[in-house]
C-alpha cells in the first residue's frame, strides 16, 4: 500500500505543518524526508487539509516543500525482553547503542530498535485448545532476576483459542512463538515482543483496585508520617537544589518494588549521568544482583529535543504498566514533570492557543491527571496483582508551590512531599517540610501515634512564631518543653 | 541512616520516640530543658547510626532508656 505523502506548509521551532490531500490520524508517526534523513513527528492538529506536528527533532535545515510520509501508526513502544538494564532516549532508542554508532552527539534522524535480537529461552504456560485473554501470560523467558512473562497482545479483543504454541526453545523477539484465533475466525500471530501506543493506557486486566498497602521506601520521614501506596500517586515539588533528584535517586535505590523506572524528562545531564554510573555498582540487598537489572532509565535531558520530554514520560509511563502485566510491583519516578509542561506550554503557544495560567495550556490540568491517573494497583485475569506507583518532581519556578503544575499536581495525587529551601539550607535532609506535607495513604505507623507525631511538630511551630514575638523569656517553660519536643522529633 | 532503614526499625524507633513525646519531664527551668533535649539528640544520633539489633544500638538504647528515667516525671 503507498503511503500517504504531504509537504510541509509552514516551519516553527519544533512544530511543523503539513499540507495533505488524505486523512490523517490525531497522534499518528509521520517522517520528515530531509535529504537522506527521515525525521519523526507526531500530529497534534488536524484542521482541514493541514496537520501540525511536533517533531521530535530539531528542525534546523528544514524547507517548505520538503515530503512528509505518514505511518499510519501512533507513537508506540516495544515490549518485551531485553528492556530491563537499558538506558533509552524518549522516542526508545538505546542510548548506548546510539552512542557506539553516532558518537558522543547524537545525531538527528538515526533511531535504532528498542530490543535487540537476542535470543531467549521460550517456556510456554498455555496448551493449545486452552482460550486466553488479552494480558494473558501465554508463557516466560528469564530475564535478570525475573520471569519476564510473554503475554497475549493487548489490543485484542475477547476470548482467543490458542491454536499453536511453541514447545519450550530458544527463540528470538522475531520469531512467531504462538498463533491465537480471535471470535471471529481471525488468526492472530504473536512474538516475544509487541508493540502498544504510548497515550493508550493498557487495560488488559480484570479490576482496578483502591490502593491500600504501604509501598515501604525506606525513608523514614515518608514511611511514617507520609506514606506512598503501592499502586498510588505522590508528588515532590521544591524549589532549585532542594534535593529532588537526590530523593527520588534514593527512593529508587531502596524503595521495596520489583522493577523502577526512571523518566528523566528535561533535567540537567550530570544528574542522569550520576545515576548511570552509580546503579551499575549498587547491589540490590533482595536479589542481590546490580540494582540496574530492575531499573529502566528513560533519558530526555534538558539539552535534547523538548517534544521528546512528552514521549518520556509516556514511554515510562507505558514501560511501567507492561511489567505491572506480569504481576509486579512498579515504581515510576518522573523528573521532573515541570519540564514536560513547559514543552506544552511552548507547543502550545506555536499552535496559537488561548493560554491558560502563567500561559500553560488550558488542557494542562487534564494532561497531568490522564498521567497519574495511569498508575493504580490492578488484579489480573489470572488472579495475580501487579501495582504501578508514580512519583512526579516539580520544580515551580521560585519554589512557588500556587503555580500551576503543582496545583494542578496536587489535585491528583495521593501525597506530597514539599521541599522547603530552609531545610536544606539548613542540611536537614531529606528537605521534605512537615508543617506542608501531607498524605492521604495509611502508612504501618498506628494511625494516632502518626497524629500525635504531627500534633507535636505543629504545636512546636506554633510555639516557635509566637516566640519570635514574646521572645524565649515570655514563654512557659512547659510551652518552651514543647517546643523542645517537636523539634527534637524534627531532627531525629 | 535514613536512606534504607527497615519497617521493623522504623516502627520500633518511632514507638520510641512517641514515648518520649507524650512523656513529662521534670525539668526545673529552660536551660536544663534545653540541655537535656540536646543531650537526647546527641544520643539518638549515635543510635540511628548503629546497627540494627547490634551491641552498640542496645547500649546506646540503654542510655536513652536512663537518660529519661532519670528525667521523666510519668508516661
Amino acid at each position: 500500500m503507498n503511503k500517504r505523502i504531504g509537504h510541509i506548509a509552514e516551519i516553527n521551532a519544533n512544530m511543523v505543518t503539513v499540507g495533505l490531500n488524505d486523512f490523517v490520524i490525531q497522534n499518528e508517526v509521520a517522517y520528515i524526508l530531509h535529504g537522506t534523513q527521515r525525521l519523526k513527528a507526531e500530529v497534534i492538529r488536524v484542521r482541514a487539509d493541514r496537520a501540525q506536528m511536533q517533531v521530535y527533532e530539531s528542525t534546523s535545515g528544514l524547507k517548505i516543500g520538503e515530503q512528509v510520509e505518514f505511518s499510519d501508526e501512533l507513537l508506540s513502544v516495544e515490549l518485551g525482553p531485553g528492556l530491563l538494564g537499558q538506558i533509552f532516549d524518549g522516542l526508545q532508542n538505546p542510548l548506548p547503542a546510539l552512542a557506539r554508532q553516532c558518537g558522543f552527539f547524537l545525531k538527528r534522524g538515526v533511531y535504532l530498535e528498542a530490543l535487540s535480537n537476542t535470543e531467549w529461552g521460550f517456556t510456554p504456560l498455555v496448551k493449545k485448545g486452552e482460550h486466553v485473554l488479552a494480558g494473558s501470560k501465554l508463557g516466560f523467558v528469564p530475564e535478570k532476576v525475573f520471569k519476564h512473562y510473554i503475554m497475549v497482545p493487548f489490543g485484542l479483543k475477547g476470548a482467543l483459542e490458542v491454536l499453536e504454541i511453541s514447545a519450550q526453545a530458544r527463540r528470538n523477539i522475531k520469531e512467531k512463538i504462538a498463533v491465537l484465533k480471535d471470535q471471529s475466525g481471525k488468526l492472530h500471530d504473536v512474538f516475544l515482543r509487541q508493540s502498544w501506543p504510548v497515550k493508550v493506557p493498557i487495560q488488559a486486566y480484570a479490576e482496578k483496585l483502591k490502593p491500600g498497602e504501604p509501598l515501604i521506601t525506606k525513608m523514614r520521614l515518608i514511611d511514617s508520617l507520609f506514606p506512598v501506596a503501592r499502586g498510588g500517586t505522590y508528588c515532590i515539588p521544591g524549589p532549585f537544589g532542594a534535593g529532588k533528584t537526590v530523593l527520588q535517586q534514593l527512593t529508587s535505590r531502596h524503595a521495596e518494588v520489583d522493577i523502577v523506572i526512571i523518566a528523566a524528562c528535561g533535567e540537567r545531564a550530570g544528574e542522569v549521568v550520576e545515576t548511570l554510573k552509580s546503579f551499575p555498582e549498587i547491589i540490590d540487598p533482595r536479589t542481590n544482583s546490580p540494582l540496574i537489572d530492575r531499573t529502566v532509565i528513560i533519558c530526555n535531558t534538558s539539552s535534547m529535543p523538548v517534544a521528546a520530554r512528552e514521549s518520556s514520560v509516556y514511554t515510562a509511563v507505558t514501560l511501567a504498566e507492561y511489567y505491572r502485566q506480569m504481576g509486579l510491583n512498579v515504581l515510576l519516578l518522573a523528573d521532573s514533570t515541570s519540564r514536560w509542561a513547559q514543552a506544552m506550554r511552548e507547543m502550545s503557544g506555536r499552535l496559537e492557543e488561548i493560554p491558560g495560567e502563567e500561559a500553560f495550556p488550558a488542557y494542562l490540568e487534564s494532561r497531568i491527571a490522564s498521567f497519574y491517573e495511569r498508575a493504580g494497583l490492578v488484579r489480573l485475569h489470572d488472579g495475580s496483582f501487579g501495582s504501578v506507583t508514580i512519583g512526579g518532581a516539580v520544580s515551580p519556578a521560585g519554589g512557588n508551590f500556587e503555580e500551576p503544575v503543582t496545583q494542578a499536581t496536587l489535585k491528583v495525587v495521593g501525597a506530597f512531599h514539599g521541599l522547603s529551601r530552609e531545610r536544606s539550607d539548613a542540611r536537614r535532609y531529606p528537605a521534605i517540610d512537615p508543617l506542608i506535607s501531607w498524605s492521604k495513604y495509611k502508612g504501618f505507623i498506628d494511625e494516632k501515634k502518626e497524629n500525635d507525631g504531627h500534633e507535636a511538630l505543629r504545636r512546636s511551630y506554633e510555639i516557635s512564631q509566637m516566640m519570635k514575638v514574646i521572645g524565649e523569656e515570655g514563654t512557659s517553660l512547659s510551652d518552651y518543653i514543647e517546643y523542645l519536643k517537636g523539634e527534637f522529633f524534627d531532627f531525629v | 541512616m535514613d536512606e534504607a532503614t527497615s519497617q521493623e526499625r522504623q516502627i520500633y524507633i518511632f514507638d520510641f520516640i512517641h514515648d518520649i513525646l507524650l512523656s513529662g519531664f521534670k525539668l526545673e527551668d529552660k536551660e536544663k530543658a534545653l540541655r537535656f533535649f540536646q543531650r537526647l539528640r546527641q544520643l539518638l544520633r549515635t543510635w540511628n547510626s548503629s546497627a540494627w539489633m547490634s551491641a552498640e544500638f542496645k547500649q546506646t538504647e540503654e542510655e536513652i532508656s536512663i537518660l529519661l528515667e532519670e528525667n521523666r516525671i510519668n508516661k
